[in-house]
């Protein structure tokens, strides 16, 4: 009797499954946009428990906004700020990409001008070591994942960059309320990767180790994922190794 | 009024006038129209297991409440369970079991509606089949790290909707038009290339899709089933209102290029406009829903108003004397307002 409209609903299970599902076998059927190896400073691994036996990587970032955004670059991803009698604000946010990196230039320069610092407070003979030693140890350990650049397109971030490094889905955001009379409210975007942590498949479990206690621990090898990303743009993690092993 | 307690009204109202002395019907009348009622009744009870006694309708509230809370629990130990295991097991086997669940589900919701009239397990059925549906689709985005798409609402709002009409099963209808409503407020940000957290929560938008929900049901009033309309004046006056507060709270999440203190004046007047709007419709139509929703918002609204336009300026007495001036004018209104909808049939 209602059997025409239960294969309606059967039909509407079926259609919003193989959408993802055909994207996620068209990602993979090809050869890869780009192969990139982060260490667990970049992608760390997230708490698992019990209730959640799932285990992801949360993308973590030295710096994950670009600063002093020129207008040419706000007018790019379509930013309207708003002009208030002595004000400008933009409290916007756009589906975009993103292009990231590591180790590039610019943290190497920026890693090197807080080096300076510290060894210039050693030349004037500061006693108190803790800030010295604390910025060393941090500038050892800490993210080297930076954004390189953003548009709404891919292609846009591919015909500047080529792709050597991924180009990921990202939220773009503007938030800014400034006095500059010739200025425009937000010139700093920020990027949120979307999603911010990658899955890592049932298949690669056997790949990781006791991982929070590593995660803390100094005397422990660091751990390194690779991020594949496929012809559709997807990212996925497809390798997992330890700096003193190829395996655990 | 349903059919049998109009008829049990009916007996009463014989045995009333019994008791003053009336007999308007003759003994051979009662017997026919008893015999009469009995057989609707036992018709209603056998096809659709409508409740006969005032006992079996206090039951059946419970067993409402009982089901909802059961599909509540349900749906939740469905969501638990899977990621309690869902690390153990390979990636086509996760795959499997989430799209397989909606499905089985469904076919459970027909099973169970076709075994049992009244509808209670074909509802906790359909609800976690709902709910199995939005864990499906979201964790298949978590298993290949898809970038949120808002189109995943409008899957979820076909998917309830079309188990409601189906089953006539009010709890997943209204699940679905709240889904479908989302997605359809997504799409004025979606268009503009927002972000999908952004686009989701443009108050404007919701509080035009609850509108076009109003509307809807006001349109197509006579050609739907009355529980469907009530869903729909029910989700429209929930996005609606929920959106103009946030508007008339805090401007910042609007269209308009205003001063955020101008878009809350405007949208505080705006407010007291359709909640006025909507207790004289309510009123005009006969829907006590609306005359309902419409007085909560406007006693809602009119707080925030006077909070936002005095509390900093008037002595805090008078303040307060102002907020009872207000509680006695919303009562007088109501009294008119009950007194307009008595005079009309429900």
């Amino acid at each position: 009797m209602k059997r025409r409209p239960v294969l309606l609903a059967l039909l509407i299970v079926g259609l919003a499954n193989a959408v993802p599902l055909g994207v996620v076998v068209w990602d993979r059927s090809g050869p890869p946009r780009s192969v990139t190896e982060f260490s667990v400073r970049e992608l760390t691994w997230s708490w698992t428990d019990d209730e959640n036996t799932g285990i992801k990587l949360d993308w973590s970032f030295f710096r994950s906004s670009i600063d002093s955004a020129s207008n040419e670059l706000l007018d790019s991803l379509a930013f309207h700020c708003r002009e208030m009698t002595h004000t400008y604000s933009c409290d916007e946010s756009r589906r975009g990409y993103a292009m990231i990196g590591i180790d590039t230039a610019g943290w190497r320069a920026d890693s090197a001008r807080r080096v300076r610092v510290v060894d210039s407070l050693r030349r004037i003979g500061t006693r108190d070591t803790t800030y010295a030693v604390s910025e060393l140890r941090s500038i050892g350990r800490e993210s080297r994942l930076v954004v390189l650049g953003v548009a709404l397109d891919r292609a846009t971030l591919a015909a500047k960059w080529g792709e050597a490094w991924p180009i990921l889905p990202a939220s773009l955001d503007t938030w800014g309320y400034g006095y500059r009379p010739d200025g425009r409210g937000g010139d700093r975007i920020s990027v949120q990767l979307v999603p911010s942590s990658l899955h890592l498949p049932t298949e690669l479990r056997h790949l990781t180790r006791d991982f929070p206690q590593y995660r803390y621990n100094d005397s422990v090898p660091e751990s390194f994922a690779t991020v594949t990303v496929g012809r559709a743009g997807l990212p996925r993690i497809t390798a997992v190794r330890w700096s003193d092993s190829t395996a655990p | 009024m349903n059919r049998p307690a109009q008829i049990r009204a009916f007996e009463a109202e014989l045995e009333a006038l019994a008791a003053e002395g009336v007999a308007p019907l003759t003994e051979s009348q009662r017997a026919e129209i008893a015999t009469h009622q009995a057989a609707v009744l036992a018709r209603l009870s056998r096809e659709a297991g409508v409740d006969i006694t005032a006992a079996e309708e206090q039951l059946s509230l419970g067993m409402r409440l009982a089901s909802f809370v059961g599909a509540v629990a349900l749906s939740s130990a469905v969501f638990f369970l899977f990621y309690r295991f869902w690390g153990t097991i390979p990636t086509g086997g996760q795959v499997t079991l989430l799209v397989a669940a909606p499905l089985l589900l469904v076919a459970a919701t027909h099973f169970l509606h076709r075994w049992e009239k009244t509808g209670y397990f074909a509802t906790l059925a359909a609800l976690t089949a709902f709910a199995a549906f939005v864990l499906d689709l979201s964790a298949l985005g978590q298993i290949f790290n898809l970038p949120e798409t808002a189109n995943a609402f409008l899957a979820w709002g076909a998917f309830g909707i079309v188990l409601g009409l189906i089953y006539e099963l009010r709890l997943p209808h209204l699940a679905g038009l709240i889904a479908l409503g989302l997605w359809i407020c997504s799409l004025p940000g979606t268009w503009r290339g927002e972000s999908v957290g952004d686009a989701l929560f443009r108050p404007e938008a919701i509080a035009i899709t609850g509108g076009c929900y109003l509307l809807w049901a006001h349109l197509w009033r006579a050609r739907m089933a009355t529980w469907r309309s009530l869903d729909l004046r029910i989700a429209g006056m929930i996005g609606a209102f929920i959106a103009l507060f946030a508007l008339a709270v805090d401007g910042s999440k609007s269209w308009f290029d205003l001063d955020h203190d101008a878009t809350r004046a405007l949208y505080q007047s705006v407010g007291i406009g359709t909640a006025a709007a909507t207790i004289w419709w309510g009123v005009r139509s006969g829907l006590r829903d609306l005359m309902n929703g419409g007085m909560i918002f406007l006693t809602v609204i009119l707080l925030v108003k006077m909070f936002d336009s005095w509390w900093d300026d008037l002595p805090r007495w008078l303040f307060f004397l102002l907020i009872a001036g207000m509680a006695i004018g919303i009562m007088l209104l109501l009294r008119w307002v009950r007194a307009r909808a008595d005079r009309r049939p429900a």
